[in-house]
């Protein structure tokens, strides 16, 4: 493959970028230490992106309709602690479980409702039920710290047929994900919608269910995020979900989906998610302060964006320089 | 009673604030006290300061996530400075110049580089905090000067000191948005970019000073914080950025550009400061005024967006 | 479409909103294999009209019958009636496929089958004689190709009307007559067409009935064979059009604004002299550069070349074209030209604030701001109650004025108009043309682009014809040959089609 092959594929399937970025970063690591290539090593960084890489995948349908969520943080908390409450005061499984997919789908739903109804913009929306959900969250449990039983533990730490239990659901969420966005009408109208309101009136797609629709499901998924969440940390934390937003649009980001909507892959958000991992893997290796995280995150994120606006820059004028070539 | 409703009309915060007003004052006795109320003044100039930046960069129709962050590192830096040196005007200077920075770093970034507002200053914000935490390696930074500590408490015209310099910082600001060319450029590009190129107005540059404007006003309000707190605390914008976006927007300035202004933020720091203050004087906790907090940010939106000055074209 | 009954008939058709009756009392068959026109100015009703027949808006009152049947509310699946609108409303990361069966994908919403939509997709695209791969996403498409989908879109549910709403505005030439090819053939095909258009040389091409509106009501009806488009443009207008005739002034011999040698990737080596008091016409076809070339000498495009203002040459940038008195009042005034959520106010100072500007203290204040905007006002004849409404609340003819009064209150010595009225009804149309014409004869000196040739043949004193992004001809007032700026207009290979 030539280097102008690689270069049209980049431009037409911007995710390719990212994938070639992580396979990089990978053999970096491989090279620094000698377990980085270790199966064990690798499944760990997949476990350990299961939950900003489920949550991607609500994350890209919501930004493929020009949209933003900034709450899904405070509904990953507000589940786990639904959770760990209802754990606490029932002790029934199915309950726990049932009620809190259903609210967190609904909390997502909510978001979708207000932004259809309201008019208000997605980022003031949700900015505000984040508020709300953080604040629900810790008066339902009185800002304490609950543990969730052992059994529980399964679903973040336990294997089916030698896989981490927390991969196969993320490979599962991931499967439905790329079905709903490439099979489903959905997908479609999502996008669509994400890349012309107006027309997407005009031709009487129903806009406003398809807004909630893609809340809910994020939603949906940051519900079953916070239950691995809360079975590999053992029980519920305050801190949980607290800028995790960030990252989880960092993903959907780097992963090239395109902010103002239209076009993205889940593919690309998923292997953006385990590239952020990879990058905390690499901090680590280095004995790396915890603090610096934040800011080798924030640098690799511009840079991500820098690059795709040069390069856009570069074949705009790559275009004009033809156009000049023909018209001579 | 006409002009009355029409006034309301275009400052339906001004509704809000009476009923909070009228509503706290009812229960609790103490609430419109001199103590209570210079302690809300006191408490709340840092968000002011900020929310002027952030307004500003909505009138001209760009967003910055870094602002809450930036009054984090810049706390720390000069915090650090004034430790070292025992000079407050240097901890201050350090404070503004690395606001200055990191607004620099944004308008270049967006102004000239034409990169998104929102993805831009999200990833700036995250360098910002994370600086703020290497550098003061997590911990509230110790040794602030005396004079500093003094200065919080400080009381001139019968308002707290670093209120004074913030509602200086809304009069300044609201003359260079009013009456200035600079002002009159940033709201022209916020209505509509396109014609303003038409029009002769240097884009880019408009919108590299409004980050820069920003940021160093972050900067400032940085420096505040700590003659607030008592020290440079690593994770002071950490929780702030909800309450400066919210009192820019239930102020009236949407996030379309080209509508609201640098005063109207003043009733929105007013509104989100009144509310914490009473919701604390009755008993409320905290995470329950966490969710009034959320709905009336809301609620008071989409309210300024009803009522207010925007209209369909 | 059965025995002879119309595919569309409409009987008292009336909306209004609020108060405001936007539409009476239309009545008009349409039959199977006929292309009407809906003529009227703008804001005669000829949207509303359209947005009832597709089913977007519902009638106050009144009957739409579709073959004979009556209908509440039209719906574009149930009744076959589909209309092209003229903004597209494609989606440009969607496919070629996707748009087109986007409204009625095959299989079911859990499981949408491409295949099936590709192929539904390809018989539409072959069957409109067009080549085009179904799983191009639309934004790698040119203009042409764009409509050409968003009409196969349309198609997809028109079996029996198909509404066009000024379809070849973003076309070329030869995509134009690719497109009436079209409209032949489904006409052919029993499909009965409305065609609106501004454009009276495309009505008389494609239509053979009209329906004049003018203020809502229905004007005039008949076979377009029986009027002559004087006729049709005095129905239009409401009044018999007088031969106006501009009265230009002479041009001195001083040269104001020179180009040399200017070169952009959208254009080659144009040179030109405007002299004082000269109207000078840039004629051409869609594409040709003539818009790119202006917007360059304002400053606002990058490239290579000098400006010359009274001989000096002048730094290429829109302060400095300012600074020596040039200004261009650009063709899209809502997306380049005005401030929609400001006052008129600030449209009108927004050029040039310095001014306007007498300064309390050292570069603070705008005293003399209001004074100068109110007069402004006054001069320009703008229909406000006061300078503070947003210039939104303005209509089209209203806003295009508070647009010039904006350049105009800059005094300036050299105008460059780019579609000066562009979208504007034909009678501000006579203003407009007035109002250049008496900037020439005080002494201004002004630079035309427009499409509309008839206008620039009125107006101007010379012609430079601009074709493929240079400069291939000039034509002196007194050799004005419409069919000769045409033939030199359309290149060699293009075929020669009616350039309005």
């Amino acid at each position: 493959m030539s280097r102008n092959t690689i270069r049209t594929l980049i431009s037409r399937q911007k995710w390719i970028a990212v994938v070639l970025a992580t396979i990089v970063l990978a053999a970096v690591l491989s090279l620094a230490s000698p377990v980085f290539l270790t199966l064990s090593n690798f499944q760990a960084i997949l476990v350990q992106s299961s939950v900003t890489a489920i949550m991607a995948v609500g994350m890209t349908f919501i930004i493929l309709t020009a949209g933003i969520d900034i709450s899904v943080g405070a509904i990953l908390f507000l589940t786990s602690a639904l959770f760990a409450q209802l754990m606490l005061d029932t002790e029934n499984y199915l309950i726990a479980f049932v009620v809190t997919i259903v609210c967190a789908t609904g909390l997502g739903a909510l978001n979708g409702w207000l932004v259809v109804y309201f008019r208000v913009s997605p980022l003031i929306t949700t900015l505000a039920t984040y508020s709300i959900y953080r604040g629900a969250a810790i008066h339902l449990t009185g800002a304490q710290n609950i543990p969730v039983p052992r059994e529980m533990g399964f679903l973040g730490n336990g294997r089916i047929l030698g896989v981490p239990v927390p991969i196969l659901i993320m490979a599962t969420i991931v499967i439905i994900g790329v079905y709903m966005l490439s099979r489903t009408r959905l997908g479609v109208y999502a996008r669509a919608i994400g890349n012309s309101e107006r027309s997407a009136k005009e031709t009487n797609l129903p806009v406003g269910r398809v807004t909630i629709a893609v809340y809910a499901f994020s939603g949906l998924v940051t519900g079953i995020a916070a239950l691995i969440l809360l079975a590999r940390v053992g029980g519920l934390q305050s801190g949980i979900g607290i800028g995790i937003e960030f990252t989880v649009i960092a993903a959907v980001i780097l992963g090239g989906t395109k902010l103002t909507g239209g076009s993205g892959t889940v593919i690309g958000s998923v292997i953006g998610a385990v590239f952020l991992v990879l990058i905390d893997n690499g901090l680590n290796l280095m004995n790396a302060s915890p603090y610096i995280y934040d800011v080798v995150r924030g640098s690799v994120l511009l840079a991500a964006v820098a690059i795709d606006r040069y390069s856009a820059m570069r074949r705009h004028s790559a275009l004009e320089a033809q156009k000049a070539a023909r018209m001579a | 009673m006409q002009s009355a409703t029409k006034f309301l009309k275009s400052y339906p915060a001004l509704a809000i604030i009476a009923v909070l007003l009228t509503g706290f004052s009812l229960l609790s006795p103490f609430f419109l006290t001199i103590g209570n109320v210079e302690a809300m003044l006191g408490a709340n100039a840092v968000v002011l300061i900020a929310a002027v930046g952030m307004t500003v960069v909505f009138l001209a129709g760009g967003i910055d996530l870094s602002i809450s962050t930036v009054i984090s590192v810049s706390a720390v830096a000069s915090g650090l400075v004034m430790a070292a040196t025992d000079n407050v005007a240097l901890g201050a200077a350090t404070a503004v110049i690395v606001g200055f920075g990191f607004g620099a770093l944004n308008g270049l970034l967006i102004g000239y580089f034409r990169m998104t507002p929102f993805i831009t200053t999200m990833a700036t914000g995250l360098i910002a905090r994370g600086l703020a935490f290497v550098f003061s390696s997590g911990i509230a930074v110790r040794g602030t000067p005396y004079w500093m500590l003094d200065f919080g408490f400080m009381v001139w015209f019968g308002i707290p000191a670093v209120m004074v310099i913030a509602l200086l910082i809304v009069i300044l600001s609201g003359t260079a948005m009013a009456r200035t060319t600079w002002g009159r450029h940033v709201m022209l590009v916020g209505s509509n970019e396109a014609a303003a190129r038409f029009s002769g107005i240097n884009v880019p540059f408009t919108t590299f000073s409004v980050y820069l404007f920003a940021g160093t006003l972050g900067g400032v309000a940085g420096f505040i914080s700590i003659a607030n707190l008592g020290n440079a605390i690593p994770g002071v914008g950490d929780t702030l950025l909800l309450i400066i976006i919210g009192a820019v927007v239930l102020g009236g300035t949407g996030m379309t550009g080209g509508e609201g202004s640098v005063e109207r933020t003043i009733l929105g720091v007013a509104i989100l400061a009144m509310l914490t203050n009473g919701l604390n004087l009755i008993g409320i906790p905290f995470y329950d005024q966490l969710i009034i907090q959320g709905i009336l940010i809301f609620l008071g939106t989409w309210m300024a967006m009803k009522l207010g000055t925007r209209r369909e074209s | 479409m059965t025995d002879n009954a119309p595919s569309l008939s409409v009987r008292n058709l009336t909306k209004t909103f609020g108060d405001k009756t936007v539409v009476s009392d239309l009545a008009f068959d349409l039959h199977p294999g006929e292309v009407l026109a809906l003529v009227g100015e703008n804001g005669a009703g000829k949207s509303t009209t359209k947005n009832m027949l597709c089913g977007l808006l519902l009638p106050t009152s009144g009957q739409i019958s579709v073959a004979g049947q009556p209908v509440e509310r039209v719906s574009p699946t149930g009744h076959g009636i589909s209309a092209v609108h003229q903004e597209l409303s494609l989606f440009g990361s969607l496919s070629v496929a996707e748009n087109i069966c986007i409204s009625d994908l095959p299989g079911s919403a859990a499981r949408v089958k491409w295949d099936q939509a590709e192929q539904i997709a390809r018989e539409q695209i072959d069957f409109l004689g067009i080549e085009i791969d179904p799983r191009a996403l639309i934004e790698t498409l040119g203009a042409g190709k764009q409509q050409v989908v968003e009409i196969a879109k349309a198609l997809l549910h028109a079996d029996r009307v198909l509404i066009l709403d000024e379809p070849t505005t973003s076309l070329t030439a030869v995509e134009r007559e690719k497109l009436f090819a079209i409209i032949d053939k489904l006409k052919a095909g029993g499909l009965s067409i409305i065609f609106i258009s501004h454009f009276m040389e495309e009505i008389y091409r494609v239509c053979d009935s009209f329906v004049v509106l003018r203020d809502g009501k229905q004007v005039g009806q008949g076979k377009l064979a029986d009027v002559s488009q004087r006729t049709l443009e005095e129905m239009m207008v409401g009044r018999t059009l007088e031969d106006a005739r501009v009265a230009l002034g002479s041009p001195s011999q001083s040269p104001a604004l020179e180009v040399r040698g200017l070169t952009s990737p959208d254009f080659h080596d144009v040179n030109l002299t405007v002299h004082r008091g000269e109207i000078l016409g840039i004629a051409g076809l869609m594409g040709a550069g003539r818009t790119e070339l202006a917007e360059a000498i304002f400053g606002l495009r990058h490239a290579t070349g000098d400006v010359l203002i009274d001989g000096k040459p002048v730094a290429r940038n829109v302060t400095a074209m300012k600074a020596n008195g040039l200004c261009y009042v650009t063709e899209d005034r809502r997306t380049n030209g005005l401030f929609l959520n400001r006052p008129v106010r600030e449209n009108l100072s927004a050029a040039a604030i310095a001014k306007y500007v007498r300064r309390a203290m050292r570069g603070i204040g705008f005293r003399g701001e209001k004074a100068k905007s109110a007069e402004m006002v006054d001069e320009m004849n703008i229909a406000i109650p006061h300078i503070e409404n947003h210039v939104s609340d303005l209509s089209g003819g209203n806003q295009q004025k508070v647009l010039l009064g904006r350049w105009l209150s800059m005094e300036p010595e050299i105008l460059i108009f780019d579609e000066p009225t562009k979208g504007v009804d034909i009678g501000a149309k006579f203003d407009i043309h007035e109002a250049i014409a008496e900037l020439a004869r005080s002494g201004k000196t002004v630079l035309i682009v427009s499409s509309d040739l008839p206008e620039l043949l009125h107006i101007t004193h010379r012609l430079l014809v601009m074709r493929k992004g240079r400069i291939v001809g000039e034509v002196q007032r007194e050799n004005y040959d419409s069919v000769a700026i045409i033939s030199m207009a359309a290149s060699s290979g293009e075929e020669v089609s009616n350039v309005a």
